[in-house]
């Protein structure tokens, strides 16, 4: 358990980042995080264990699991960690033995999500979910509004240890979206920028779709229509993920980005019917709104 | 320090040109040059009369998620193992209420995407793989 240091209530000549902040914004972090984690596993946990019955020969092993293993694991193994993470993160959310059960959901979200991923199709759409799990586990996310605390660990006083991890969680999301754009700047080269190569995209994303038998975007056909809207949304786009930082570097800006990074995802799944829903309901980017939460300095009420 | 490594973490598939992977990911979806143009690999059915059918991600790869099934197929076509692919989903159909699909096939549709949704529906067709549907 992090000691908790005295509370400061006045501005700090400290970067922002470590200015003192109450054990109950970091708490919300862990709850909203832990409940997504509950409500996607039960939701996904058919289709999460399904891959016990896929063949053999599509295993194709990536990230930790590469690491460990080379051939499938028994199906008892995959619905047995994706149970453990389950229930841990039901633990995690409400803040019980979080010490031991944190670490435990990590790594078994980690196990069971990479294990997912290696069959051949690498999904981005959970990656911050498993990577904020990770980080959660080895911070003290719940010394307020949990189990713990009730069970008398004590009160704690505002610390920059409440602070710092969820700038290293925006910092995640942030550097997230900074690949992202790297990636298209690398792999596209300018022509991305003028719109074409997102237009292309987003026609052969949605007719895949359409002659694989999967929903498809309404708005597609008519958007891919107007050549020239994809000019300013790929510009748009590039520009959000490469000043995503600034959501974790300037506090005043979190809100701000936070919105439009929401929105972003609106319009993706609007547009490319692809659904991020650990961003769109907004707990991906909560982050950079809870580590830019009441940086202002309390009024003193002693003060003339 | 645990931003630190955290932030390295993230930054490095892309430092390093890594390949995907998980849960540290290049993100390079929809970022590489593209063409309207584009090749997609299929596993379809045909009917008596030869009309071609769609197939479910089910019957395809034995999931529900079609961005799963599409891969099964793109590594199988990598692998130069369509006919195995294709038998695989031909004892699926079997086993399945589509009776009026007889022969499955894998094939490879050349499409301009962009002409598609401006109305222009043509495709060319290359047939990789076919198997009867055997009951």
């Amino acid at each position: 358990m992090t000691v908790a240091t005295p509370a400061a209530t006045t501005r700090s000549a400290s970067p922002w980042w470590f200015r003192p902040a109450r054990p109950e914004l970091l708490a919300y972090q862990r709850i909203a995080t832990g409940l997504f984690a509950v409500g996607y596993l039960a939701i996904r946990f058919t289709h999460i264990t399904g891959v016990r019955h896929f063949e053999a020969d599509r295993f194709d092993p990536v990230g930790p699991v590469a690491l460990l293993v080379d051939r499938p694991v028994a199906g008892s193994v995959v619905v047995g960690v994706t149970a453990v993470a389950l229930a841990s993160a039901v633990a995690v959310t409400v803040g019980w033995h979080y010490r031991i059960t944190a670490p435990v959901c990590a790594l078994a979200v980690l196990w069971s999500l990479t294990y997912l991923h290696s069959w051949g199709v690498v999904l981005h759409t959970d990656n911050l979910l498993t990577l904020h799990l990770l980080v959660l586990a080895v911070v003290p996310a719940a010394d307020a509004l949990s189990l713990d605390e009730r069970r008398g660990a004590g009160r704690w006083t505002p610390s920059p240890s409440y602070r710092w991890p969820l700038v290293v969680l925006g910092a995640i999301t942030a550097l997230g979206y900074v690949v992202a754009g790297w990636a298209k700047l690398r792999n596209g080269g300018l022509d991305w920028v003028d719109g074409e190569v997102l237009r292309a995209h987003v026609a052969s994303d949605n007719l895949r779709k359409e002659l694989l038998g999967d929903l498809v975007s309404p708005l597609a056909g008519p958007l891919v229509g107007v050549s020239w809207i994809w000019g300013p949304m790929a510009v748009g786009a590039l520009v959000l993920e490469l000043g995503a930082p600034l959501a974790v570097i300037v506090h005043r800006w979190a809100r701000p980005l936070a919105v439009v990074a929401w929105t972003f995802h609106l319009a993706v799944l609007g547009i490319m019917s692809i659904l991020f829903p650990y961003q769109l309901l907004g707990v991906a980017l909560l982050p950079w709104v809870l580590a830019a939460h009441e940086l202002e300095p309390t009024p003193d009420p002693e003060a003339p | 320090m645990l931003g630190a490594v955290a932030a390295l973490a993230v930054l490095s598939p892309a430092l390093r040109g890594a390949p995907d992977s998980y849960p540290l990911s290049t993100y390079p979806m929809f970022s590489r040059a593209a063409d309207a143009e584009v090749d997609l690999s299929l596993v379809i059915g045909r009917t008596a009369t030869g009309e071609r059918v769609e197939l479910s991600p089910r019957l395809i790869a034995d999931t529900p998620e079609v961005i799963v099934a599409g891969g099964t197929i793109n590594i199988a076509v990598r692998r130069g193992e369509t006919d195995e692919l294709c038998e695989r989903v031909a004892r699926r159909v079997a086993s399945s209420e589509r009776d009026e699909v007889l022969t499955v096939e894998v094939v490879t549709d050349t499409v301009d995407s962009v002409a598609w949704y401006e109305g222009d529906r043509s495709r060319t067709t290359e047939l990789l793989s076919s198997c009867e549907v055997l009951r």
